[in-house]
């Protein structure tokens, strides 16, 4: 541990914590993610009594090494990608925290938790209107992508 | 036409690479009847090429309109700083445009010259007899190497066997990013003899490319992305500079709290930096970030208000700066406070 980087260090005591208190509907497996702190799955089920109920979504976080100063990379990955009108269906997520309103005393945990509330609280699953387009110019990177973020109702 | 038609059903036309020619009929296993190689390539249709009128669309002449105005704004700035462009440039135009007349034109016609000739000529031959970038390479250079000699003419035989709006287009978009790009850098280039790559891959229609949907949009996008400018301001060196330094209280520590950014806990009396929003983090810790974003990571307090000023102009440098910073950082191991830390309190976080 003494020979870890802040950003490992940072990401070591994530996953400590993560894996001893998850929240409600997230799981993390830490042998899995603790063979490479720099890019995590994290499981996630979609919340009781919302659209998503039962679902079951993979989240992929990517760190760089500028971690926490630099925002995660984050996409829903695998064969279920919710649909949700700030999800596209490449798995990027339209979400302020994950760029421009990122902090660095956000984590795993509060960006997880978000976006449990973000599509908990939606009220009928869609894509985004310009789903089609995006996906087929956006960049890997969702962080790559100039979001502007005007819709704080879902 | 008729000579390639029967039964309503254009005939098969190949052509072989191998001896730059096309061929009438191939053998059974697909080779050509002359080489008995297998370098052949099957033409399309060659209906359009005698009617090239028909297939010069509307948008072409807008793209050439295009090419043209930059094409001359480019070639206008060159003759400033220097006449070695203005040769290759006006020849070219010329060797296509002036087979009729014998005088060449001053070079302000140009862009208008194409632009009011609606109809390209109307027999193949006497619009397209020479690869420009070709008979410019032969002007230019002495002595041409044998098997660059050939691969540019297989690619002269090739292309013109392609619809004539295509080849039409494509040498103008040849000498586009020929003079383009020698503008750009200040050495001619020559696609046609460019060996590491060919720039026309990037491309389609250059109109759209920069000025179409979403073009300029995703230009200004990439290059603030590359800024990495997203999100407030940096905090001024100044400001950073006058933020407080207190001790840590038993009393925090009784309270396990933590460095939000670092996620260690605080130790008694060890100095932290205490915002104006009363939240305090190790200096090693928060420095940075207010290098990057002059806010507080808990609150979100923009921290740089009474000195907008200031703030606004240093801001890139100190930025960039301390981007790198924080990059090289990362890859130390951090020389600072914290010694405690076996990370059992972490599920607890305060934030004060």
């Amino acid at each position: 541990m003494a020979a870890m980087s802040p950003s490992k260090r940072r990401l070591q005591r994530e996953l400590m914590s993560l894996v001893r208190e998850p929240p409600p509907g997230v799981f993390v497996d830490g042998d899995e993610v603790g063979q490479n702190l720099t890019q995590w799955i994290v499981h996630m089920e979609g919340a009781k009594g919302t659209l998503y109920e039962g679902e079951q979504f993979q989240l992929q976080f990517k760190f760089s090494s500028k971690y926490p100063f630099d925002s995660p990379e984050v996409t829903f990955i695998g064969g279920n990608i919710p649909v949700h009108p700030h999800v596209y269906s490449n798995g990027h997520i339209c979400l302020s925290i994950l760029t421009d309103d990122w902090s660095p005393a956000l984590s795993v945990q509060s960006v997880c938790l978000s976006i449990v509330s973000m599509l908990s609280s939606c009220k009928e699953k869609k894509r985004p209107p310009d789903n089609s387009f995006y996906v087929k110019t956006c960049n890997k990177n969702p962080k790559k992508t100039k979001w502007s973020y005007h819709d704080d109702s879902v | 036409m008729a000579d390639g038609v029967s039964d309503g059903r254009p005939m098969p036309r190949f052509f072989c690479h191998k001896c730059s020619v096309e061929i009438e009929r191939l053998l059974p296993d697909y080779t050509c009847p002359l080489c008995t190689f297998g370098f052949i390539e099957e033409l399309e249709s060659n209906e359009n090429d005698r009617s090239p009128t028909g297939d010069v669309t509307d948008q072409d002449y807008l793209n050439m309109a295009f090419l043209n105005a930059l094409r001359y704004a480019g070639s206008r700035a060159q003759d400033v700083d220097n006449g070695t462009f203005q040769t290759g440039e006006t020849r070219n135009v010329r060797q296509r445009r002036d087979h009729s007349e014998a005088t060449p034109r001053p070079r302000r016609d140009q862009g208008e010259a194409i632009l009011t000739r609606r109809t390209p000529p109307d027999s193949a031959p006497d619009f397209v007899p020479v690869n420009p970038s070709e008979q410019r390479t032969n002007e230019s250079r002495g002595p041409i190497h044998d098997s660059h000699n050939r691969s540019r003419r297989m690619r002269h035989f090739h292309t013109s066997r392609r619809p004539l709006r295509h080849r039409w287009l494509r040498q103008e978009m040849d000498l586009f990013f020929e003079d383009f790009m020698s503008g750009l850098t200040g050495v001619h280039l020559r696609l046609d003899q460019s060996p590491v790559f060919d720039i026309r891959v990037l491309l389609s229609n250059p109109a759209e490319y920069t000025f179409g949907r979403n073009g300029l949009d995703t230009i200004v996008t990439q290059l603030l992305n590359q800024m990495d400018t997203t999100g407030p301001p940096p905090l001024s060196r100044t400001l950073i500079d006058e933020i407080p330094t207190t001790a840590i209280s038993q009393d925090q520590v009784d309270n396990k709290l933590q460095c939000s950014i670092c996620w260690e806990d605080f130790i008694v009396s060890e100095p932290v930096r205490q915002l104006r929003c009363l939240h305090v983090y190790h200096a090693p810790c928060i420095v940075p970030w207010l290098e990057l974003h002059g806010t507080c990571p808990i609150c979100r307090q923009i921290l740089g208000e009474h000195d907008a000023q200031e703030t606004v102009e240093d801001t890139i440098g100190p930025s960039l700066a301390a981007l790198f910073r924080v990059a090289d950082e990362s890859n130390d191991t951090t020389p600072s406070a914290s010694p405690t830390s076996d990370g059992s309190s972490t599920g607890n976080r305060h934030d004060i």
